[in-house]
């Protein structure tokens, strides 16, 4: 199963997710994963209303808009969407637990 | 957030291809339009690929793996049959066979690829040479009885 994200708000239930289309559409529109730090104002916003798109094909920005503003700790949830955004390519990449069963470790010091 | 997005765009698919002609880099519309023949030829829809979950590749991959390991397994059975075949055929024309030289008979039924088949296989065999014992008990006992009946019979 691919990365899903929930958002739960006035009552509604918003399912948020990439396929290939929807991340080729972000694409489209211009989002860039690596000027995500650079153009925030600018990459947040595409990829926010992409992430939309799969499930709730037919949602206004305004709402889009509305709950994004509503949502606490906006940028663990920036990085979240950005993870989901990327498994659409990482995904056609073979890992190499896939021939083997053991991936090699790798740590971060942060 | 308002203003900063164009959603017609989005949802239409968009028409802009800023990304790749801005920089000459690797995105994921090549990535995407690369990879599809490759999954379309391995049984995966178009839909699945485009619309569904995209965990659906990696699937397909590994489904693909089982898939070839198995055709692999049949071809590789399908020669063993014919090199053991091949190595018969003088045998069985007996025009080449050595004086005195048993003919070999094709296998009546296909080898016996796993430890339970092969365990079902020895279970059956010790079963039939129980059943050949049995049978001739049972000959041996009603020739037996006719024998004494008979030499009763007499006396």
């Amino acid at each position: 199963m691919s990365k899903t994200l929930t958002i739960k708000y006035e009552g509604k239930t918003y399912l948020l997710e990439f396929n290939r289309k929807t991340a080729l559409r972000v694409e489209n529109a211009g989002f860039d994963v690596s000027q995500i730090g650079t153009k925030p104002l600018t990459m947040i916003p595409i990829i926010v209303s992409g992430a939309f798109l799969m499930h709730n094909p037919f949602i206004k920005q305004n709402e889009i808009d509305t709950v994004f503003k509503s949502l606490e700790n906006k940028n663990e949830f920036v990085l979240k969407l950005v993870e989901m955004y990327q498994d659409a390519g990482n995904t056609l990449l073979e890992q190499p637990d896939e021939e083997t069963g053991k991936n090699s470790a790798w740590t971060t010091d942060w | 957030m308002s203003g900063l997005i164009d959603l017609e765009e989005l949802v239409n698919g968009g028409t802009s291809d800023r990304t790749s002609n801005s920089r000459q880099t690797y995105t994921f519309k090549d990535l995407f339009y690369s990879q599809a023949p490759y999954y379309l030829s391995i049984g995966m829809t178009a839909n699945e690929y485009w619309n569904e979950d995209v965990e659906y590749v990696v699937h397909y991959r590994k489904a693909w793996k089982i898939k070839q390991d198995r055709l692999n397994q049949q071809l590789w059975l399908q020669g063993m049959y014919v090199y053991d075949a091949l190595l018969d055929t003088p045998i069985v024309v007996s025009g080449f066979a050595k004086k005195g030289e048993e003919k070999r008979k094709y296998p009546t039924e296909p080898y016996a690829l796993t430890v339970e088949q092969q365990k079902q296989r020895e279970a059956d065999k010790e079963r039939a040479h129980q059943m050949e014992i049995k049978n001739k008990l049972v000959a041996f006992a009603s020739q037996f009885n006719k024998k004494m009946r008979d030499k009763e019979g007499k006396s």
